[in-house]
C-alpha cells in the first residue's frame, strides 16, 4: 500500500494543481509545439489536432506507412505524422504544405478547409460508424415535451469544435427559429426567449449534468445515446434528432498535387480489399474510407449553408 | 481411540515421553502461533484501515471541486488513475447519492437516474466509514466543499496482500513450528533415553536375576532418582546373592544331615530289626516247645512277642514314612490280579475282625478288570492299613472292603461301623503320629503314622483320599486311583525287564 500510495498521490496532487473542471483546449497544451515545419516533398505526411501528440503519432504511424508504401509510384518514399496544437496551426501547416492529409470529424475539418482551402475527400468510417447525427433529449421529470418547451432552459452541448456537440444541434435549433444564447456556468440565468447553452467538453458530463438535474436537456451523438442504459432512456424524453453528417472526413492540401490526390483516393477506398489494409484499418479503429454520398459538391454547398447558419 | 490408547501404552517409555513432550511443544508453538498470527492480522488489518483512511482523505479532496462541478469525465479520470490491483474499485456520488464515475466507466451502472443506497449512507458519514467484505475493504465517506456536503466517495481496497501477508506469517510459524517440534522430538528422545537407559540396563538385569544370576551388577552411571533406583538394585541382588549362599549351604547341609539321618535309620532298623525277629522267633520257639510252662507262662511270652512284634512294625512304619519322604520309595506298578490279592486279605484280616467279634465283608466290582496295574506291595500297604484300622476302631458291627469301578478311577472303599472321626479331624489324621486324640491312641494303640504312609503312597500313585464320618456313626474311606492301561503297562514293564 505504501507503494501505490506513492504513485497515487502526486497523480492526485497534479491532477488538483492542474485545476480539475478545466479542460485543456488544444492551445493550451501545445504552447510548446513547432509553428513551422519543414516540408519534404517525398514524404506524405499526416495531420492530427491532439494535446497527446505521442499517443495520436503512434495511432495514426501505421497508415502513414501503408499509404507511403502504396503511393511509391507517386514519387513517395515515405510517410509520418504531425500533430497540431490547435486548428489554427492544422490551417498553416495545410496551407504551407507541411501536413497533406489531415483526418479530424466533420465539424473541424469544415473549419479548417474554410480557412485552409483543405479540400475533403474521403468520408472516414472511425468506430464502424461513417455518419451519425445529434440527439436532444431530457427526462420526463423535467416536464419538457417539445422544442417550444426549451426556451428559457438551459441545454447542455459538448464543445465549441464538436460536430454532433455543437455544430448540428446549434444549426438545427438555429434554422427552427430559436435565438441560443452561450452560458458560462450551469447556474447561469435563462430568459424565455432564449435557449441558453452551456459547454461540457464531455459527453459523460453533459449526461450527468442531465440526470443530476444540473441542465434541462442534453445534446449527445446518436452512437453516445444508444449507450444509455435501456432503463434509464425509458425515462427520456426525445425532442429533436437533426440531419446526419460523416463522422470523421479525410481532407487533403489544396495544393496537393492532383495526380496524388487522385491515388490517394484510390489506395484509402482499396483498404478493405488487402490484408495488410484490414490489418492497418484495424488498428486505426476504422472500418473503411469510402466517398462521401452525394457526392463533394453538394456536400460542401450543404455545409456551407449550414455554416451561415450557425456563424449568423 | 482404544486401539490408539493400547498402542500408546505398548510403547517403550523413551517413545511415550518423546511423543509426550513433542505433543505438549506442539500444541503450545500451536496455541503460540495462533495467537501470534491473530495479532499480526488485526496488526495488518488496522495498517490497511489506515491506509485506506489517509487514501479516502486524499481521494476526498481531490474530488470536491470535480463533486461540485460534477466534472463527471475528471472523476472518472481519477477513478481510473487511483484504481489497479490494490484498488479494486472507486465510485464517486453526487450530492443526492448517484454514482456520477467510477473506474469502470460503464454506462449501465453511471447512467442511472435513481440514486445508490451506498451513496445515500456515505452522504451523511462525516468520518470514514470502514467495512471489511470478502477479500476487500470497503472505505466510503462525503465530500465537503466549504461547510457544504457535495458527494460521497468509496474505495474497495484488496485484501489480497494483506492476506498474502498473513499467509506469510502463517508459513514462518509453521516452518519455526516445525524445527521447533523437530527440536523438541530431539531433545525429549534425547533426555528420555538419557533416563531410560540405566531403567533398561536395570531391566535386562533383572530379568538375568530373575533367571538365576544374582551376581549381576549394574555397572553404569547413573545419577538423582535412576541413581538411587540404581543402588537399591545393587544392594538388593548383592543381599539375595548372599542368602542365595547361605542358603545353599543350609540346603548342602540339610540334605547331609537327611542323608545322614537315612544311613542312621537304615543302620538303625538293620540293627533293631534283627534281634527282634530272632526274638520274635525265639518267642515263637518257646511257645511250641516248652510244654511243661504253665498258661500264666505261656502268657507272658505271648505279650512278649506281641510287644516285639509291635515294635517291629512301628520300626517297620518308620522306615517306610523315611523312605517315602526322602523319595527313595520307588513304586513299580505291575499288572495284579486284584481279586487274588483281595481274597489273600481277606484271609489275614477276617482273623482278626473274628477275634473282635466283627464281621469281614469283600467285595469286587464286576466292572473291574481281572488285572489291575498297580504297585502290588503299596496297594496291599493301603488295604491292609485301612482295614486294620476300620477293625481297630470297631467294636461292634461290620468292616467292609469294596473294590469299584468308576469312569477313569478303580477305587477302594473301606467303611466300618466304628466309633466314627470328629469332622475337624478329617484331614490331621493323614499327618504323621497323629489320631484322633490322646486316649483314642491309648485305648488302640498304633504309632500314628499308618494313614500317613497310606495317604503318601495314594499320592505317589497320582490317587486321592477322602474320608466321611461323624462320631460314633463309623467312617468310610475312599480311595481313588486313575486305571493305568493294562496292556500298556505290561509292554512297558517287560521293556523293564529286558533292559534289566
Amino acid at each position: 500500500m505504501p507503494k501505490q500510495l506513492a504513485i497515487i498521490l502526486p497523480v492526485i496532487i497534479a491532477i488538483i494543481i492542474s485545476g480539475c473542471g478545466n479542460q485543456s483546449t488544444p492551445e493550451d497544451s501545445g504552447s510548446n509545439q513547432p509553428q513551422q515545419l519543414p516540408s519534404d516533398a517525398n514524404l506524405l505526411v499526416i495531420g492530427d489536432v491532439s494535446d497527446e501528440p505521442d499517443q495520436s503519432t503512434a495511432f495514426w504511424q501505421p497508415l502513414a506507412n501503408y499509404l507511403a508504401a502504396n503511393l511509391v509510384d507517386q514519387g513517395i518514399d515515405g510517410g509520418t505524422v504531425r500533430v497540431a496544437p490547435d486548428l489554427e496551426t492544422m490551417t498553416r501547416w495545410l496551407q504551407s504544405g507541411v501536413v497533406d492529409v489531415y483526418i479530424d470529424s466533420s465539424y473541424p475539418s469544415l473549419l479548417v478547409s474554410r480557412d485552409s482551402g483543405s479540400i475533403p475527400i474521403l468520408r472516414h468510417g472511425r468506430g464502424g460508424v461513417s455518419e451519425y447525427h445529434s440527439v436532444i433529449f431530457t427526462l420526463n421529470s423535467t416536464g419538457l415535451t417539445e422544442l417550444d418547451d426549451l426556451e428559457g432552459q438551459l441545454v447542455a452541448f459538448d464543445a465549441p469544435y464538436s460536430t454532433s456537440g455543437f455544430f448540428l444541434p446549434a444549426y438545427f435549433l438555429i434554422d427552427n427559429g430559436y435565438t441560443l444564447s452561450e452560458k458560462s456556468s450551469n447556474n447561469a440565468a435563462v430568459s424565455e426567449d432564449e435557449i441558453g447553452y452551456v459547454f461540457s467538453y464531455q459527453d459523460i458530463n453533459a449526461l450527468q449534468w442531465l440526470l443530476s438535474n444540473r441542465v434541462n436537456a442534453v445534446v449527445t451523438d446518436s452512437i453516445t445515446f444508444q449507450e444509455i442504459p435501456a432503463s434509464t432512456r425509458e425515462q427520456i424524453v426525445i425532442l429533436a434528432e437533426t440531419e446526419s453528417l460523416p463522422s470523421q472526413l479525410v481532407s487533403v492540401a489544396a495544393d496537393l498535387n492532383p495526380n496524388l490526390r487522385d491515388a490517394l483516393v484510390e489506395v484509402m477506398e482499396a483498404m478493405t480489399e488487402s490484408e495488410e489494409g484490414l490489418a492497418v484499418l484495424d488498428q486505426i479503429d476504422t472500418s473503411n474510407f469510402d466517398t462521401i454520398p452525394g457526392g463533394l459538391e453538394a456536400f460542401v454547398t450543404r455545409t456551407n449553408q449550414m455554416f451561415a447558419v450557425v456563424e449568423g | 481411540m482404544t486401539y490408539l490408547s493400547g498402542k500408546f501404552r505398548n510403547l517403550q517409555l523413551a517413545a511415550k515421553f518423546s511423543i509426550g513432550a513433542s505433543l505438549l511443544v506442539a500444541i503450545t508453538i500451536a496455541a503460540i502461533s495462533l495467537l501470534s498470527l491473530d495479532q499480526e492480522r488485526q496488526h495488518f488489518r488496522h495498517d490497511l484501515e489506515e491506509q485506506a483512511n489517509l487514501l479516502l482523505l486524499s481521494t476526498s479532496l481531490a474530488s470536491d471541486t470535480g463533486l461540485y462541478e460534477l466534472d463527471a469525465f475528471y472523476l472518472s479520470n481519477l477513478a481510473s488513475e487511483i484504481s489497479g490491483d490494490e484498488v479494486l474499485n472507486v465510485r464517486f456520488y453526487d450530492d443526492t447519492g448517484r454514482l456520477v464515475a467510477d473506474n469502470t466507466g460503464d454506462p449501465e451502472t453511471l447512467f442511472i437516474i435513481e440514486p445508490n443506497a451506498t451513496g445515500i449512507d456515505l452522504l451523511d458519514e462525516e468520518e470514514p466509514l470502514l467495512r471489511w467484505e470478502d477479500e476487500r475493504l470497503f472505505a466510503g465517506r462525503n465530500v465537503l466543499l466549504g461547510n457544504g456536503v457535495v458527494g460521497a466517495v468509496s474505495l474497495e481496497l484488496s485484501t489480497e496482500e494483506l492476506n498474502t501477508q498473513i499467509a506469510a506469517t502463517r508459513n514462518q510459524a509453521v516452518g519455526a513450528a516445525f524445527l521447533a517440534i523437530i527440536a523438541a522430538i530431539a531433545v525429549a528422545y534425547a533426555l528420555s533415553r538419557s533416563i531410560t537407559a540405566p531403567i533398561r540396563q536395570l531391566a535386562q538385569a533383572s530379568s538375568q536375576v530373575a533367571e538365576g544370576n544374582y551376581k549381576v551388577q549394574y555397572e553404569g552411571n547413573a545419577s538423582g532418582e535412576v541413581g538411587e533406583l540404581v543402588n537399591s538394585f545393587n544392594t538388593m541382588t548383592e543381599a539375595i546373592r548372599l542368602k542365595t549362599r547361605d542358603l545353599q549351604r543350609a540346603t548342602r547341609d540339610a540334605q547331609e544331615a537327611s542323608r545322614l539321618k537315612d544311613e542312621f535309620l537304615s543302620v538303625m532298623s538293620h540293627e533293631l530289626r534283627t534281634p527282634l525277629n530272632a526274638m520274635i522267633g525265639f518267642l515263637g520257639i518257646v511257645q511250641m516247645t516248652e510244654k511243661q510252662m504253665t498258661d500264666k507262662g505261656l502268657h507272658r511270652v505271648e505279650r512278649a512277642r506281641s510287644n516285639a512284634e509291635r515294635l517291629l512294625a512301628l520300626i517297620n512304619d518308620i522306615l517306610d514314612i523315611s523312605r517315602i519322604e526322602s523319595g527313595r520309595m520307588q513304586l513299580v506298578p505291575t499288572p495284579v490280579n486284584i481279586r487274588q490279592e483281595v481274597a489273600k486279605l481277606n484271609d489275614q484280616m477276617a482273623v482278626l475282625a473274628e477275634e473282635k467279634g466283627l464281621s469281614l465283608v469283600v467285595s469286587v466290582d464286576k466292572m473291574l478288570p481281572e488285572m489291575v496295574t498297580v504297585d502290588e506291595d503299596a496297594f496291599t500297604k493301603i488295604a491292609t492299613n485301612l482295614v486294620g484300622n476300620a477293625i481297630k476302631f470297631t467294636e461292634e458291627g461290620q468292616v467292609t472292603l469294596a473294590l469299584l469301578k468308576d469312569t477313569n478311577d478303580w477305587i477302594i472303599e473301606v467303611k466300618d461301623t466304628g466309633v466314627g472321626i470328629p469332622a475337624h479331624m478329617h484331614q490331621i489324621i493323614f499327618e504323621r503320629f497323629r489320631q484322633v486324640d490322646g486316649s483314642t491312641k491309648r485305648k488302640y494303640g498304633g504309632s500314628g503314622l499308618g494313614l500317613a504312609i497310606t495317604a503318601s503312597l495314594i499320592r505317589a500313585m497320582n490317587g486321592t483320599i477322602n474320608v466321611t464320618s461323624a462320631p460314633n456313626e463309623g467312617a468310610t474311606f475312599t480311595v481313588r486311583i486313575p486305571i493305568v492301561d493294562t496292556a500298556r503297562s505290561q509292554a512297558l514293564s517287560r521293556m523293564e525287564v529286558e533292559v534289566a
